[in-house]
């Protein structure tokens, strides 16, 4: 019987230091946040991450990789991304996505021999444009995502991949 | 693919897209081994993970196979064999062990299946540019392997 006691007491001892640590936890969380966010909203504003030089970007998509922080839960970590950048006719740069719209491979460019200047998907066959159209009878339904992107002082500069209405 | 519930639930939707799975063989060790098994464990982690995320729409990653190094060998066979025929039955026609632990390299006409076998490097002193080239290169050549047996089938 009072074996059976004490244990029910330890049980209930850890259990609320348990809770009570969670409470402190939250109430330290605040602080903590209070200490980085003016860094975070800094980051947040000036997204865009250089890239390359613009110099470097030629008529044919080349693979461009480059760091970003991302948030998992609770750690930040660097993850690197790449985008497919290339100057089209108008001379403007587009920056695709390199992520297949069908599962979420990696596409790569201009590797399938029976289709030349293409995109092309490992894993099921997908293909895309030049332009990052998705090719109809292939299984991704949308075109590639593009990077927000822009150019300063000769650099081009990426922000988030986006959507774009299918073809 | 991953083994979380967000990917689980892509899967379940797109399983006939789905036919490929890879097991990473990790020994566990706590005695003069417990460095090499922990790197191990590292290596293969990273390579498992950079392969998923490029072929994340046809492959599986599947949480590690684990075992003492100790282990009895003919045990160990038989624990993995049974995780390969649950595979199979569901559908995953390919499938790869993905270690460092050279015990494998010794046992792999046993093993029935490819066995993607690599050296371990240990990562821990590098910085992390020449880590991520050194698992870019890798993963490059277990690329090779996959995509050859993709376009056979
Ligand atoms: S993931 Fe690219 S075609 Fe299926």
């Amino acid at each position: 019987m009072s074996k059976e006691d004490i244990s029910r007491r330890q049980f209930l001892n850890y259990t609320l230091t348990g809770v009570g640590g969670f409470m402190a936890a939250g109430m330290l969380m605040p602080m903590v946040r209070f200490a980085i966010d003016p860094i975070l909203e800094k980051g947040a504003s000036q997204d865009m991450v250089a890239v390359t030089e613009v110099s470097k970007i030629g008529k044919e998509p080349k693979r461009f990789n480059f760091k970003i922080k991302q948030k998992d839960g609770w750690y930040e970590s660097e993850v690197t991304q790449s985008a497919w950048v290339y100057k089209n006719g108008k001379g403007e740069l587009i920056a695709l996505s390199p992520v297949c719209k069908h599962l979420g491979c990696t596409i790569d460019w201009n590797t399938d021999p029976a289709h030349p200047n293409q995109f092309y998907c490992p894993c099921h066959g997908g293909r895309y444009e030049k332009d990052g159209t998705n090719i109809k009878g292939t299984p991704p339904l949308a075109p590639l995502d593009v990077y927000d992107s822009q150019v300063k002082d000769g650099k081009l500069y990426l922000g988030k991949a986006k959507p774009r209405k299918g073809a | 693919m991953k083994w979380s519930s967000g990917d689980i639930t892509v899967y379940q939707q797109s399983k006939e897209f789905v036919d490929t799975a890879i097991i990473p063989l990790l020994p566990l060790s706590f005695g003069a081994s417990i460095r090499t098994s922990a790197s191990m464990a590292d290596y293969a982690t990273l390579i498992g993970e950079e392969t998923e995320r490029q072929l994340h729409g046809r492959l599986f990653l599947l949480p590690p196979f684990t075992y003492l190094m100790e282990e009895d060998s003919e045990t160990l066979m038989f624990r993995l064999h049974s995780w390969v025929k649950e595979l199979k039955d569901e559908g995953l026609r390919h499938v790869y062990f993905l270690t460092s632990d050279p015990g494998w390299k010794k046992r792999e006409q046993e093993l029935g299946e490819t066995l993607l076998w690599m050296p371990v490097i240990p990562m821990e002193t590098m910085d992390a540019d020449y880590r991520e080239e050194i698992v870019k290169e890798q993963v490059k050549q277990l690329f090779q392997v996959i995509l050859h047996k993709w376009q056979e089938s």
